[in-house]
């Protein structure tokens, strides 16, 4: 097991907001959840790019219950045209009052073939 | 170049055989009557802008397309088809989407949707192809620079908003629950750090979910097949006689203009009929000869191709048509330097009728000849068979 790295919040920064952009013009579907430090999951966003709902939320829980929370996702990203010779790319973000929090930056990408999962977690630390 | 289907036999079905030599036409390219030589002239015109002009205008069928997923590996795959000594080294294929891959992480599918030079740009392709001469007296190395346009396409996957929202749903509520269980697990395996259990889940999903995109992909390919397009490319090529990257000379250049027509608008024939067309130019191309003095000949070549499909008649329009009629052509002109023009044509007519009580099953007749060619091959034919399915 690694560790998981880490997402400083601060206090003062006001309430976290996750985006998601996901381009190379594919199909995106994400999917955002919250760990507790109990181990209890908590749904924060489910959506896709190709509605007309922007894909940026606020995390649900109050800031002052956040930190130990791990922050997860999984984003499937579907080409439309299936075969090789494509790529993908996924970038989330975590923001405070605009500002990309520290260590809050996370992106993948590559070739693409059909589909791909991109899927990852970050611990947040309250400061 | 013409690409010609020889189908016999090996059609599904019993496949019954015709084939005449036309009124004033050199006998002999095919007989009929020996089953050793059972070679029709049927044809299936070459109708569609090659996906990668640059491979196919050298005859490269190689499986190891280098398709680039970043511009370092693009570097890296150009600098395969050239040695330290500057000799060009055959077998390169390579092909990409130059907009894509420079600032594709940038688009997103709104502004794809959105914008008309973002559609063009982002199918714009750029293909780079070398290899060795075709024949034992043609030991030069050839390189093609390939590019493709596809200004409009009513069928455009990225735009089809039937098969976003297909691959949107099945996303939401998954038909199989092995999908659910499998993301859970996979929140459970990146939250806990499990690098393993998180890359083994990733594989297991990629699978399940193709499935539950399949009947999407599906719907999706016969809403399509047929929809309107333009598309456009050019290969210009050049011949180094010694293989060395500064001895590259000018080699001609081929070029393709290609249109679908779908119907698209008209309730009968939307789903079930299409027409083609299509125009190749191939200019100062150097061709083998049979002189022994003069092995080589520039030659132009215009090309020019059509195909019509009606289904006139389907009782049930949720039903494949049960009576499809097909007319294809093509027209060829050659002019060689130094020798006589050559043109020649060839043409069918067919009709596809569905068996009454058996699914998805049709008998298939097509008439046909081909003509003007100085080189023996002129000849006419009728073709029957059973087929199943329509594509």
């Amino acid at each position: 097991m690694a560790d998981l790295r880490e997402v400083v919040l601060k206090r003062n920064a006001g309430k976290p907001e996750i985006s998601v952009f996901i381009g190379q013009a594919q199909f995106g579907h994400y999917d955002v959840r919250l760990r507790t430090p109990n181990g209890k999951w908590v749904p924060q966003a489910v959506g896709d790019n190709h509605d007309d709902i922007k894909d940026e939320f606020p995390l649900t829980l109050p800031l002052a219950q956040l930190g130990g929370c791990v922050l997860a996702w999984v984003v499937t990203v579907v080409a439309p045209s299936p075969g090789p010779g494509q790529l993908y790319f996924v970038r989330l973000d975590v923001r405070q009052g605009g500002d990309v929090c520290e260590g809050g930056y996370f992106e993948d990408g590559g070739a693409i073939d059909g589909n791909e999962t991109t899927a990852g977690a970050a611990k947040l630390v309250l400061k | 170049m013409r690409s010609r289907v020889c189908r016999g036999v090996a059609a599904a079905g019993l496949t019954l055989l015709f084939a005449t030599p036309l009124p004033g036409h050199a006998e002999g390219a095919n007989d009929a009557s020996d089953p050793n030589n059972v070679v029709i002239k049927q044809f299936k015109a070459d109708l569609s802008v090659p996906k990668s002009p640059a491979l196919s205008v050298l005859g490269v069928t190689s499986e190891e397309v280098i398709r680039p997923d970043s511009p370092k590996a693009l570097a890296a795959g150009i600098l395969q088809g050239v040695d330290p000594r500057g000799n060009l080294q055959t077998g390169l294929a390579l092909d990409t989407t130059p907009y894509m891959l420079f600032s594709g992480n940038g688009v997103t599918l709104h502004e794809y949707k959105d914008s008309f030079a973002v559609q063009l740009l982002a199918n714009t392709s750029v293909s780079l192809a070398t290899a060795k001469g075709t024949n034992d007296d043609d030991k030069g190395t050839r390189l093609a620079l390939g590019f493709r346009v596809t200004p409009w396409s009513l069928g455009d996957l990225r735009r089809d908003e039937g098969l976003l929202d297909c691959f949107g749903k099945h996303l939401r509520e998954p038909s199989s629950p092995a999908v659910v269980q499998v993301t859970d697990e996979l929140f459970d395996a990146v939250a806990n750090g499990d690098q393993a259990a998180t890359e083994k889940l990733i594989a297991q999903r990629k699978p399940l979910l193709e499935a539950e995109f399949a009947p999407c992909r599906e719907e999706a390919r016969k809403r399509n097949w047929n929809r309107s397009s333009v598309a456009l490319g050019a290969a210009p090529t050049w011949l180094s006689e010694d293989g060395s990257l500064n001895q590259l000379k000018w080699n001609g250049a081929s070029f393709w203009a290609s249109g679908a027509y779908g119907f698209d608008t008209i309730p009968g024939l939307k789903d079930t009929s299409q027409i083609l067309a299509t125009v190749r130019y191939v200019g100062g191309e150097s061709v083998p000869t049979n002189l022994e003095a003069d092995p080589f000949v520039k030659q132009d070549t215009l090309s020019v191709g059509a195909q019509i499909r009606l289904g006139v008649y389907s009782p049930d329009p949720n039903q494949p048509p049960t009576f499809i009629l097909n007319a294809e052509g093509d027209w060829l002109h050659a002019a060689k330097r130094r020798q006589d023009d050559d043109s020649s044509y060839r043409v069918s007519l067919g009709a596809d009728v569905k068996i009454p009580g058996i699914e998805n099953t049709y008998l298939k007749i097509i008439v046909g000849g081909s003509g003007g060619a100085a080189d023996a091959t002129n000849a006419g034919f009728i073709l029957a068979n059973f087929k199943v399915g329509l594509q």
